[in-house]
Parts: C-alpha cells; structure tokens; sequence
C-alpha cells in the first residue's frame, strides 16, 4: 500500500522542469510548423534551450533548471516585432519554470511580414539592372529625423525587384541607380563636343551641358522623400506593380572667379533652405584662377569660399554666395572676400562636479543650419577664442553635453544664455561664459522594462542635446542622469519604435500622460508612473 | 646580338607623333553591336585616351551609332567599351590614328551575359527561403583549371533566384543553406552553449541535379545572351552533427576561429565553411554539419591565410568531440641555393597552391643561404623573379623532388633547395597570319614540353608588339611549343589540356644557349578556338 505514493511522486517529478507551448500567427492565429523557440535564462538562471516546433506549431522543452525564461519564437518570413522597439512590450514573453509545479503552456505570436514588388525602368520604359532598392521608413534620434534603411534589393536584367521580409507599415521605396554605368556619375561636355569624364589625372572642368544623368530617385519618381508617396504593407500581403521610373537630370556647374591670388582654397557648398540629407555625388576643381563646382542638380544652394593664407598667423578671408540653377551653368559667379571674424572672451566653470580641461570643447553653431560650424579653444586660464569664423549668426555650445551646459553667457552688457552671437559684420571682444556642472537628475519607479524619454522644450535650439532616454530594468526602477537644467516633460511608453517619442506629431494625442517637470541645478528629483501613464 | 623585345607602347606612340604637325581635325565613328543579335547597344559607352591621357567618353544612341568628333591628329587608344548586360572586356589593344579631316571607322562587339534561374523547395514542397545558390565555373587564375564559385545569390521569399550577369561558359550550380537561414529573424544568432532540445537537423550542400559530388554535378551550358531556367533544388533536412576539440592559444593572441568544411571543396570553401564558436580560448564547436569528411582550418582575420589544422574528420552518426587540433605559427624557411656557373645572389616568390597565403612570399639567397621568413603550412610554386639568363632548374623540399615546382610545406624542419641554371637561351619569334600578315598585338604563349613540362612558372604569355615580334629571355635549354592565339580573352590558355587540343597548330622549338633561336608562329584563328572550347 505505501508503495502507490511513492510511484505517484516519481510522475510528478519527471513532469516537472518542462515548458510547452505554441508558436502562431499573430494574425490568424494558425500555428506555425518549423519556427525556432529559444528558451532564455533571465537574472541568475543560466541554460539556453532551442528547438523547433512540429506540424501544428506545438513545441516542449524539458530537462530545465527551474528559473526565469525569455521565450523567443522565430520564422522565416516572420517576425515577433518591428525593429528598434523599447519598453516593456518590446521584451519577449517570460515564463517561470518552478520546482514542483506544471508550466502553463505559453503561445508565442509572430507577425507575418510583407512584400514590395516591381520594376525598376529608366523614363523611357527600358529596365535598369543591378539598380539598389530600398524599403525606408523614418526614424527618430537626437540627430533629427532619418530615412533609414529596412529592407533592400538589387534589380536584376528585367528591372524587376523584390523586397520582401518586411514588418507591416509605410515605407519609402528608393531607387540607387547602379555606379558602374555611366550614367549615374557626373559628366560634362567638352569643347569638341564630347563628354569628358573627370579621371585622377585630367580634370578639365568643360563648360557646357551634359546630357541627363539617372538620379537617387523615390516611388513614383521623385527626388525628394518629401515629395514621396508611401507603401503601406499589411501583414503578410504583397504589393506588386510598384514601378519606379528613374528619373534623369541635367547636371551643372557652377563657376567662381576672381579669386585672390594667394592662399589655399576650402570650399562649402549646401542646399538652400538647408537639407541634412544633401547628398551630392559631383565634385570641385580649382586652380589659380577659378573654382568649379559640378554635377550640382537644379536648385538653390550657399557657396562658402574660405581662403587660407600661406602664412597661418595672418587671418582668413570669406566670401558668400547664393546661387539658383535652373537650366544652364552659371559661370563668373562674382565672390566678394572679405575678413573673416573672430570672438574673444573668458570662459569660467562652476559646480560642484570637477570638469578636466581636456574634456571640455566650446563650439560656435550656426543659426541657420548646425552643419556650419565652429571649433574654439580655451586656455588653462580660462581665455577663450575662436578665429577665422565666417561671417554669419551663431550659438553658443559646449561639449560634453552630459556634464556641462552654459549657465549665463555676456557679450558686454547683453546677458542671456541663449543669446545669438551676431558674427556678420564685426568680432565680439568681450564675451563671458560661465559653464556649470551642475546638472539634474531625474528618478523613480516605472511599470517594468519601460522606456521613459524626457521631452525638452523643443522651441529651443538645443532641444537636441537635452533629450535623455533610458529603459527602466525589472523592477521599474529607472535613473535619468545628466540633465540640462530646464522645463521638460517625462513619459514612460510601454511599446514603441526607439526615438519616437521626440516626434511632436507622434506625442500629440499622448500629451497628457507625459509629467512636467522643472529640473533646477543639482536637483534630484523622484518621478513615479503608474500604470495609467503608461502607453 | 641581343634585342630586347618592346611592346610599343603607348607612350612611344604619341612620342613618334609628336613630331607630325597639328592639322584638321579627324574624328572617330562607329557602331557598338550585340554579337548574337547583331543589334545596335543603346547607349553603351565609349572610351578612349589620348596622350597624355586625357579620356574623352560617349555614350553611343539609341541604334548603338557614337562618334568622337573633332579629334587632333594622333594616336587614340580605346580605354572601355561597356554596355550594362554585356560581358566587359577590355580592348586597349584598339589604337586608332586619327589623320587629317578623316574618320577612323570603329565597329565593336559586345557578348551578350546570361542567366540562370531556378527555385529551392524544402521536401513538403514548400517555397526554401534564404537558401544560397552558388554557380561555380573554372578559373585559371592559379595557371591550372580550378573550380571557383563565380556568381551567387539567396532564394526570396517563394523561393526562387535569378542569377543574371553571368559571363558565357559551363557551369554547375550548388545551393547550399547557413543554419542561421533557416531560424529566422531574431534568432540568426545563438549564444554561445545553447544547448538543442531534440535531433538537430540540418542541410547538405548539393548540386544541381543532386548529389553532393561535384564530378557528378550536370554541367550547366550557358550560351552569350541566354536564358537556362529550371535549375531547381530540393533540400531534404537531414541530422547534423558537431566536430568539437581544443586547442592552445598563445599569450595576448586572439583565439582562432576554426571553420570546418567538407573536404576537397576549397573553390566553394566560403560558401560550404560553418565556423564555430569559441567557448573559451581553448576549445571549439562547429555544429550544424552533415554526415561527411571534413577538413578543419583555420582562418587568422586580417591576415588572410588559411591552413589546415587536423586530419581530416569523418561525421557517420553522431558528434565528434575532443578532435585535436594542431596551429602552426608562421616559421622562416632555410635553405641552400646552387647557382650553376657564376655565382650570384637573388630571389624568389612562392604563390599559395593550396592552403597557406593567399599574398605571395618573397625570399632571397645570398652567398647560397635562402631565407623565407613568415612561412605558414601549405603548398607553394617556387618560381624565379625574371631574369635573361636565369631559370629555376630544380626544387627540392628536403629530400623530395617537386618536378612540378610545388613543394608541401608542413613545418620548418625540412630546408628547400633550388638549383639555377645560368644557360638560358633567348627566343625571337615573329607571328603571321594565314594569309602571311604580321600579326601585331596577339597573344603568344611558349610552353616547355618533356622535362619540364609540368614547371607552369616556366609557361610563358607574351604580347606581340604591331610589328608582329616577340622575345623572351631566360629560358631553360628544352623544347617548347609556340602557340599564337587569334583570341584576346583566353584565360584557359593557361591549362596543358586545353592546349593540347592544339598540338598541331602549335610551332615547335629547342632552345639552347648562346645566340638567340628564331622561330615563326602561325596565328591560331578565331574559328579554331571557338571550336575547341566547344569541346573543353
């Protein structure tokens, strides 16, 4: 009679230290045959177990230490989330393996992904091979708003592209013409009537104009994302029909001289209003007596001209000028040379933090667009200088932005840290900086895993370098450190895209889950968000 | 009387017109044609130089017409001639000399690439995705006939390929599956000591129709422009297995990564190569392989060498474990040089066979000591730097004799030892056509037959100058065969046996030392070697 016990618990015990479970669709629910489950210890349980699952999706694993597991599913064709993802959704299910208890079986939902398909044709109609396609969607950072890449392709001799892998959403398809042909690089005519071709050894800047050359062009036929149209992909569905005529442009030069004598040339050219995403594939050449810039598409651009003396302690000259092209070259491009400024002052450190000379760097910004800018120095006595600076409107910025940030900046009697520093007709002589390392500190308790961002004033010119964001570990608690003191608001998301949040647009119908919050120097401030808050 | 043989080059061209007066101006004109349709290439492109190499580029119109008007009188050499589609080859040896108020006529041929395509399904029938297929053609880059991959793509999402640049010739197609394909995204990489609940399963590797054997792999005829559809796979999952063991890492050096792959593969080497992961610096584990024989190397990341490291592993049914593994850090290899007749010093390079470097070595000998320093196991052709009168007259790796000039180097206990000859002859020769002409700018190759037949670095592959001439000096005393080649892209004039289907059209020599032995060669038509690499 006290033997049937006995038989009972040794049941029990080979029943245990086992996870079973389903890998399906998340959107029809079937079950998934031949996906690969990884069982993942979490904290203090080690082991990682795969297997696959059989004909109906089902899956078991066994022969595991009791602990916590993260359970990744994976399919080709599908996948358990977009990339990029931060907060608690973003985290794989997990399931507890105990001594002495029966797991739960555990489903475990994939998305199906999606194709784009089509063709790549030039405009009349003929394919392009070997064309790079690109799925691209918008991405979020401090650094602005991106086209990054998602999915790509190579278009092969029909023209014909499949971009498939793809996480339901919108995307933008981009058409790279291929680099070997020729037609994708810049050339110009020559005066005898062919093109010539800017090689190592001969660069002949030719006037005149070359015949349309394929350009970086999006679906339906555009060249800027702006203007774009994009393909929504629904889970598991395929867009077929997609054609892209790739567009072709005339290319042109544009032609400066009178240019002093002496000295070497560094030029800077830039779209009109300034674009991040300028990419231009052309070129420059220069000799004693013009500079030339070519392969420029039609459009208005800047053209900075700085000349640098042959004997370094003598000052820089500049010149500026904004140039339209529309539909020929633009040649003697007058360019008025003129000093180039410079600031001088004093700079000071304060707080309680103590900040290494060598660590710290001081910037002029430009106004108009942050690609213009300018590197100064500070001496060990706290003198500060910037020289050779082009003529234009500046902010001020110093580096390392988690530590330091401009407590009061005086040009004579002017105060205001975010005052603009007016470089375009004269030198500031008398500029006082004081940088503190003073800086905030933001922390508390979230729901698990959370992503919590902090939102600066985004008026401000330097919302960029304000933004902090972290990821809340298991227990909820998170610690934001390094905060510029300001008016900020806190949000903590349960499942989004990385960056996001930084998007107005996105937070919008969200605002009044975020938290205000005024951090003060030195402050450490304790935020909590309960579920409620929580997207 | 010695006369050095000089390609006119380019250079000596535009000095001899330096010297003609400038005139009015000439211009180029022509036509860019399919070679199998005969069409017109829509704006193919066209290049040419001009002293001092200045390119002028046109892009030819809709019918393929181009022309390069108002050219100074001159020398102009064609830089390229390219059309996306068609196979690029160079044709530097057009010059054209553009005289006053005249057009040089120019008409070119392009051949047409091909395509091959085809769909991978697992055994259900299902579309395989992520599967690699690989067209594997031969080269002659290493002067024989070698199997190379040449191409490759991935199976999309139904499974299919398209492999579309392909230059005409005789293929096989393998299709072959990385196991991190078939998991998916997010799990294309393991932590290291995952452990696998249940039987692994895995692919092998095949070729197309089946099998895993390339001598029985269907030879895949792809003509200029064609289109060779229905080359299917279909991948049967089978267990795969493990090959683990350890090895000593040295102080401060980064621990190996050991790959292992089926034996006697290495032109597919990179596609068929699973790595292991390291789980510590000593040990190794390299999973996801089928039953099989494997060859374990071992690849040191930017230094771009390989060895093998093991004997070879055979898989039957299980996992083998505590396989053990021998690296080999570079060595200097000694040895002793003869210089028959005058002695002097000089050097050698030694080009990776098999395994080993894949950059050349160099040594040198000095008072008959030969030193080659950072050697590592393979195997090597010794050959002699060019010389007049020089030629490498024997190799031998410590005892052993290496008649085809490849020496098996394991380690640095056996010393090499060459013997140079010092009574190279020198040839002359001169090239005509059927019909007599001289046959400027062809290629020549001079072969030794007997002896030193199977010396490949005593093959040699010269140009004719436009006076149909050709030298060459250093040549061991023996006979040779001459063949002149009415075809500008040859590589498989490298390989004995395509040569061979031209014994008769070649010229025979014997070459001695002392005055230079002269000889004339009939080119070997276009025709003619259309019709043997039919055969080849």
């Amino acid at each position: 009679m006290n033997r049937a016990p006995f038989v009972l618990t040794c049941l029990m015990i080979t029943a245990l230290h086992a996870q079973s479970g389903r890998v399906v669709s998340a959107t029809s629910g079937e079950g998934l045959r031949n996906a690969s489950v990884l069982l993942r210890g979490v904290g203090t349980t080690t082991g990682r177990y795969l297997t696959e699952t059989d004909g109906s999706g089902n899956f078991a694993v066994s022969g595991m230490p009791p602990g916590i597991y993260e359970c990744v599913a994976a399919r080709v064709g599908f996948s358990a989330g977009p990339p990029n993802r931060a907060g608690s959704g973003a985290e794989p299910p997990r399931v507890v393996v105990a001594a002495g208890q029966a797991a739960a079986p555990v489903t475990l939902r994939i998305m199906p992904l999606g194709v784009i398909s089509g063709r790549v044709l030039d405009s009349d109609g003929f394919p392009i091979r070997d064309a790079t396609v690109t799925a691209m969607r918008y991405g979020f950072s401090i650094g602005g708003k991106w086209l990054t890449e998602r999915g790509r392709a190579t278009s092969n001799d029909r023209g014909e592209f499949r971009l498939f892998g793809l996480y339901p959403a919108a995307y933008y398809v981009n058409v790279q013409p291929p680099s070997s042909s020729v037609e994708g690089r810049s050339v110009s005519f020559g005066p005898d009537g062919s093109m010539q071709v800017y090689t190592q050894v001969a660069r002949q800047a030719g006037p005149g104009q070359g015949p349309p050359a394929l350009q970086k062009t999006f679906f339906p036929g555009v060249s800027d994302a702006a203007n774009a149209v994009a393909i929504d992909v629904a889970a598991g569905a395929e867009v077929s029909g997609i054609e892209i005529r790739v567009r072709r442009e005339t290319l042109y030069s544009i032609t400066a001289s009178a240019l002093p004598n002496i000295g070497a040339l560094m030029p800077w050219i830039d779209k009109r209003p300034p674009d991040p995403t300028f990419q231009w594939a052309g070129g420059m050449t220069s000799n004693r007596n013009q500079l030339t810039f070519w392969g420029i598409p039609p459009g208005s651009y800047t053209i900075v001209v700085q000349v640098r003396p042959p004997n370094r302690a003598e000052p820089r000259q500049s010149a500026r000028a904004l140039v339209d092209i529309t539909d020929h070259d633009i040649e003697g491009l007058p360019l008025q040379f003129g000093s180039t400024m410079s600031v001088s002052g004093t700079l000071t450190v304060t707080g309680k933090t103590p900040v290494q000379q060598q660590d710290l760097r001081v910037m002029l910004i430009g106004v108009e667009t942050d690609r213009w800018n300018w590197s100064g120095t500070v001496a060990e006595d706290g003198t500060l200088s910037f020289t050779d600076v082009v003529p234009d409107l500046y902010h001020f910025k110093v580096e390392p932005p988690a530590s330091l940030y401009v407590a009061s900046l005086e040009i004579g009697n002017s105060k205001g840290a975010d005052q603009v520093l007016d470089l375009r007709n004269r030198s500031i002589e008398n500029l006082k900086v004081t940088v503190s390392s003073d800086m905030g500190a933001i922390e508390g308790v979230v729901p698990p895993n959370s992503y919590v961002t902090l939102i600066p004033d985004q008026s401000r010119w330097d919302w960029r370098i304000r933004a902090r964001e972290t990821i809340a570990n298991d227990d909820g608690r998170y610690k934001l450190n390094g905060v510029i003191p300001g008016h900020y608001t806190l949000f903590a998301w349960h499942d989004v895209e990385r960056g996001t949040p930084l998007d107005a647009a996105f937070r919008r119908p969200f605002e009044k889950a975020g938290v205000s919050v005024e951090v003060k120097p030195v402050d450490r401030l304790t935020i909590n968000l309960n579920e409620a808050d929580v997207q | 009387m010695r006369v050095i043989s000089v390609l006119l080059t380019f250079g000596l061209m535009s000095v001899l017109w330096a010297q003609a007066p400038a005139g009015k101006p000439g211009s180029i004109a022509g036509t860019i044609t399919d070679s199998v349709s005969h069409q017109g290439i829509r704006r193919a492109t066209v290049s040419i130089v001009s002293p001092p190499h200045l390119s002028r580029l046109v892009l030819a119109d809709e019918a393929g017409k181009f022309q390069f008007p108002n050219l100074e009188p001159g020398p102009y050499q064609v830089e390229y001639v390219r059309a996306p589609g068609y196979l690029y080859q160079p044709h530097t040896r057009l010059v054209f000399v553009v005289t006053e108020d005249h057009t040089a006529n120019v008409q070119v041929d392009l051949t047409p690439l091909g395509v091959v395509s085809g769909k991978a399904v697992d055994s259900s029938g299902d579309p395989f995705v992520g599967a690699h297929v690989t067209i594997v053609g031969y080269t002659y880059s290493k002067g024989t006939r070698t199997l190379e991959a040449v191409d490759g793509t991935t199976t999309d999402d139904r499974g299919e390929y398209r492999i579309f640049n392909l230059k005409p010739g005789k293929y096989v197609a393998m299709a072959s599956v990385p196991s991190a394909a078939t998991r998916g995204p997010g799990l294309e990489w393991l932590p290291a000591g995952t452990v696998h609940v249940g039987v692994e399963m895995g692919f092998a590797h095949q070729f197309f129709s089946g099998g895993s054997d390339v001598t029985q792999a269907t030879t895949i005829v792809v003509p200029p422009g064609g289109e060779i559809s229905g080359i299917d796979f279909r991948l049967r999952s089978v267990p795969v297995y493990h090959i683990r063991g350890k090895f000593a890492t040295a102080e401060g050096a980064m621990p190996p990564n050991i790959a292992a792959r089926p034996c006697g593969h290495t032109g597919v080497a990179d596609e068929l190569e699973r790595f292991g992961g390291n789980s510590s610096r000593s040990a190794f584990d390299v999973g996801g392989l089928p039953a099989g024989v494997y060859c374990l190397t071992f690849s040191e990341p930017g230094w771009r060498n390989s060895q093998d490291v093991s004997d070879p592993v055979t898989i039957t049914d299980r996992s083998v474990d505590a396989v053990p593994v021998h690296i080999q850090a570079p060595f200097t290899l000694m040895g002793t040089v003869t210089v028959e007749g005058k002695p002097t010093d000089g050097s050698i390079r030694l080009d990776s066979v098999n395994g080993g470097l894949r950059l050349p070595l160099f040594g040198a000998w000095e008072q008959e000591k030969l030193t080659v320093r950072n050697v590592i196991p393979g195997d090597y052709r010794v050959g002699l730097n060019a010389s007049a009168s020089f030629y490498l007259k024997s190799v031998q790796l410590g005892t052993e004799e290496a008649p085809d000039g490849v020496i098996h180097v394991r380690g640095p206990e056996l010393p090499i030892h060459l013997v140079i000859g010092s009574d190279g002859g020198i040839l002359i020769g001169k090239v005509r056509t059927e019909a007599g002409e001289l046959a400027s700018l062809v290629s020549v190759t001079i072969a030794p037959v007997g002896p030193f037949a199977s010396r490949l670095d005593m093959v040699r592959s010269i140009v004719t100058n436009s006076a149909g001439e050709f030298s060459a000096g250093g040549l061991a005393p023996g006979n040779y065969r001459i063949f002149a080649w009415g075809d500008a892209d040859l590589p498989m004039a490298a390989d004995r046996d395509f040569r061979a289907l031209f014994a008769s059209h070649a010229s025979e020599v014997t070459i001695t030392a002392g005055d230079p032995i002269r000889v004339e060669a009939k080119l070997i038509t276009a025709e003619a070697i259309r019709q043997a690499k039919e055969k080849y």
